[in-house]
């Protein structure tokens, strides 16, 4: 018995401090035209991001890589396994292109000096 | 900008809400929100209050809480895909993420050096009623302010326990511990707590 009694003095100060904090942070909701306007916006992004990447805008440019964002978004959609294939060729085609116009470039001076 | 009282009775006059999703298990659903729409609203709907309590009691302020909100699940929702489930609550993400995002915006404050009004708001709500004395309203401002000095786990305990009112096994879930540890962490919460109350003469 007098050792309950010790216990509860001892803790009677962290039993008021719970009381304390109990009555201090008390269960708040956010705004209810927030809530649902959020709700439209997530909505709203899945299923333009669940949804066929060609259908978004060409301008748009990813801001992180400049490349068009429909073509982040398919690569983002390729199995990862599979992306490499796509990487790689998107450097071949443009290794390519770059070596037809140094060569166009090249053409047309022999030409010149011809 | 005040937060609503409200139980979210009018949410679903503004929501068209999708009922087959609303008794669906959590693991089940978060495999079809990775492509579907409705589902990922379900997730959020299941999870906005507790992430939202979180937030707005970690940075005191409702416009900055929704805004932060609203990065969280945007953000959960941009990796949903890559969401791997692990038996742990999914709520458990969302806090992480939540939790990253507060980070940020107390180290951008402090980078700029802004004046803190964080807790101007959370004791202007403890203090609703006109006869609160000044004494009682300090005494809430010295308890706001010792509880920011707690590590930030320790503060999401007590948001866990008090705002969303969970049991300790459920914030054990949430935060990786076990009940017990948890208890014991509230315990010495609490002696933390008191020890800087008093170290600044309040009791």
């Amino acid at each position: 018995m007098k050792e309950n009694r010790e216990d509860g003095l001892t803790l009677a100060p962290y039993l008021a401090l719970s009381r304390d904090l109990s009555a201090l942070i008390t269960p708040v909701s956010p705004d209810d035209q927030f809530r649902a306007q959020l709700y439209g916006s997530l909505l709203d992004r899945a299923r333009c991001q669940q949804s066929q990447p060609m259908l978004l805008p060409l301008t748009e440019e990813d801001p992180e890589t400049r490349i068009p964002r429909r073509v982040v978004r398919w690569v983002a959609n390729v199995p990862g396994q599979d992306r490499r294939w796509v990487w790689g060729a998107a450097a071949v085609g443009s290794a390519v292109s770059l070596a037809g116009l140094v060569t166009y470039v090249w053409h047309r001076r022999g030409n010149r000096a011809a | 900008m005040f937060h609503s009282m409200t139980s979210g009775e009018g949410l679903e006059t503004q929501i068209s809400h999708n009922h087959r999703y609303a008794d669906m298990a959590e693991s089940q659903l978060i495999e079809l929100a990775k492509r579907d729409a409705e589902a990922f609203g379900e997730l959020y709907l299941r999870n906005v209050d507790r992430i939202y309590n979180y937030v707005y009691y970690r940075i005191g302020n409702a416009a900055e809480a929704e805004d932060l909100t609203a990065r969280t699940f945007h953000q959960a929702l941009g990796n949903i895909e890559r969401y791997v489930d692990q038996g742990v609550p999914f709520a458990a993400w969302l806090y992480r993420i939540a939790h990253n995002l507060v980070a940020n915006y107390h180290r951008t404050r402090s980078r700029w050096q802004l004046t803190s009004l964080e807790d101007v708001e959370l004791i202007g709500r403890a203090a609703e009623s006109p006869e609160r004395s000044a004494e009682t309203h300090e005494k809430q401002r010295a308890l706001w302010s010792a509880i920011r000095r707690q590590p930030e786990e320790r503060q999401r305990l007590l948001i866990l326990k008090f705002a969303d009112r969970l049991s300790n096994d459920e914030i054990g879930r949430l935060m990786g511990r076990t009940e017990s540890s948890i208890k014991s962490l509230y315990f010495r919460t609490l002696k933390s707590l008191r020890a800087d109350l008093e170290a600044r003469e309040w009791q």
